[in-house]
């Protein structure tokens, strides 16, 4: 009993989950669509500009101009060659240096010493020098913009591809949503009419016991003798029996829908036998015919198929009770116009009847008849009689038995 | 004459001597580019701001290298960024980016180095607030 609990609380933890999906799952493919383009960001120095190498070149030009300037003062001259020294000298201002010098042959480090030399000829090619160095950081500028652009572009793409797969998450999800909504709501509406079709044929197998009922004790103020009195009072016993076992309103669905059998092992010929009277003959063997049936359940369905045979006819009505080949059969035939082809099997579905029914009369009949009989291992057909009319047989079969310990059939909706 | 500092109604000129007479600020942080670290002694740029007469407005500064950059008055406003004229006790040579030079407080929380690189201004020579 402890995996109800268990049931639920997975249940619920599923739709957190799913409710949570769309959340978690734009979170992580946003961090993973973001990292290309902060890594790129990272390797690349992070706001890294080539200033730096361009301030170096203009210093040392700078300075070789200061020294072809008879204008400049030595004290000036010397403040430009001191400007561009410290910052050759200082490799640590220089950002991405090694990147930037494997995109060329300048170094670094030669500028500062062709600057140490400080002759004429040397501030020259210390010159040239720092000018290709920022040439190259130029071009490792280029290159890192592309590097940033296509890190953009696939940014981009996987804002997009994420937009699209969390949208399209979220979208299966509501369809999910509806779809469990729809469920749930059939499932009620079936239930529903369950509950109404169990009620229908509880109050259409009322109606015979309590005619029984009221005829019994109409007659019981005229009886004369205390046998005749005997009789409708056990009649009445009788019927206000049957009333109570078809009437139990917290079981309509074991009695009706999922039947459930009480089987015992009757000798069937007084069972049929009840049926004679007015317009009926009944025929049953010499012998016992002993079967395992729910004795109510099977007047029922004897009671329905002649009932039905008086009411559609006003001939004569025959019952017989037969062993053919060792399975009982009980055949109501009657000597009315029969029923065409196409209605025999439409009538055992729910509130269908026949073209010249009565105006009473629901169409519930011979669908229970048939649901008791296939709740026996059997089933009923209607044919044509032989010399007219029409023949409705039942055929009993053995009836499965409950499992053990288990009081309801399955796939029985217990809500 | 170091610096000259341009304020809406008149420009000023500083000596070191005028310089050093200003109200001081003093700390030590690792200069971003020398990637040394020096005691250095200056006045605050909120001081020369009060004193240009535009306090409160963005300051542009000029290098006798020709480098130009504006410091967000903000950043001036709240935090203690000196224009050094002293590191160490001693004046800043050129080769340790003086005789002038702007120092950011060691907050690289407030001040990360990627974003302020360019603030550390080197060579200052002149200040003006920014248009």
């Amino acid at each position: 009993m402890t995996s109800a609990p268990l049931v639920s609380w997975w249940v619920r933890l599923r739709e957190v989950v799913l409710a949570a999906l769309p959340a978690v799952l734009t979170v992580v493919l946003l961090l993973l669509a973001t990292q290309p383009a902060y890594q790129t960001l990272i390797h690349n120095g992070n706001g890294w500009t080539p200033y730096a190498y361009q301030a170096l070149a203009q210093d040392v030009l700078a300075y070789q101009v200061a020294q072809l300037d008879p204008r400049q003062g030595g004290g000036q001259r010397q403040m430009k060659y001191e400007m561009a020294l410290s910052s050759a000298a200082n490799p640590g201002q220089f950002t991405m240096l090694p990147a930037v010098e494997a995109h060329g042959d300048a170094r670094l480090a030669r500028i500062e010493a062709l600057l140490r030399q400080n002759t004429a000829a040397s501030i020259a090619e210390a010159a040239r020098e720092a000018i290709r160095l920022n040439a190259q950081a130029g071009d490792f500028a280029n290159e890192t913009r592309v590097q940033y652009v296509q890190a953009l572009e696939a940014m981009r793409r996987a804002l997009i591809g994420t937009a699209l797969i969390t949208g399209i998450l979220s979208m299966l999800l509501t369809v999910r949503v509806l779809l469990l909504w729809r469920a749930e709501r059939e499932r009620r509406s079936r239930r529903e009419a369950r509950q109404r079709e169990a009620l229908s044929l509880a109050s259409h197998e009322l109606r015979r016991p309590l005619q029984a009922l009221l005829f019994a004790s109409d007659l019981l103020r005229q009886a004369d003798t205390p046998e005749q009195r005997e009789h409708l009072l056990s009649l009445i016993e009788d019927s206000v029996t049957q009333l109570a076992r078809r009437a139990d309103l917290t079981n309509l669905q074991d009695l009706y829908m999922d039947v459930n059998l009480r089987l015992t092992r009757p000798d069937l010929r007084p069972l049929v036998q009840r049926a004679a009277g007015g317009r009926v003959r009944v025929q049953v063997p010499a012998e016992p015919v002993l079967w395992p049936v729910d004795v109510d359940r099977l007047r029922q369905i004897i009671e329905n198929l002649v009932e039905n045979a008086l009411k559609y006819t006003s001939g004569p009505v025959e019952v017989a009770l037969a062993t053919p080949g060792g399975r009982p059969t009980i055949t109501v035939r009657d000597f009315g116009p029969g029923i065409p082809i196409d209605l025999r099997e439409r009538v055992f579905l729910p509130y269908e009847r026949g073209s010249h029914a009565p105006a009473q009369g629901q169409g519930l009949g011979l669908p229970l008849v048939r649901r008791y009989a296939r709740a026996h291992g059997g089933d009923v057909t209607l044919e044509d009689a032989p010399g007219g009319g029409t023949l409705a047989r039942l055929t009993l079969g053995e009836p499965p038995r409950p499992e053990k310990g288990q009081d309801t059939p399955k796939g029985r909706e217990t809500r | 004459m170091l610096l000259t500092l341009e304020g809406p109604t008149r420009t000023q000129v500083f000596t070191r001597a005028q310089l050093l007479s200003l109200p001081t600020v003093r700390y030590t942080t690792e200069h971003a580019q020398l990637h040394r670290t020096f005691t250095y002694e200056g006045v605050p740029l909120r001081d020369l701001a009060v004193l240009g007469g535009f306090a409160g407005r963005d300051m542009r500064l000029y290098a006798s290298n020709g480098f130009v950059t504006t410091i967000r008055a903000r950043d001036y406003l709240e935090a203690p960024i000196m224009l050094a004229h002293t590191a160490n006790g001693r004046p800043i040579p050129v080769l340790e980016k003086g005789p002038l030079t702007v120092v950011l407080p060691p907050d690289p929380q407030r001040f990360p180095a990627r974003l302020y690189g360019a603030a550390w201004v080197w060579y200052v020579e002149r200040i003006t607030p920014a248009p």
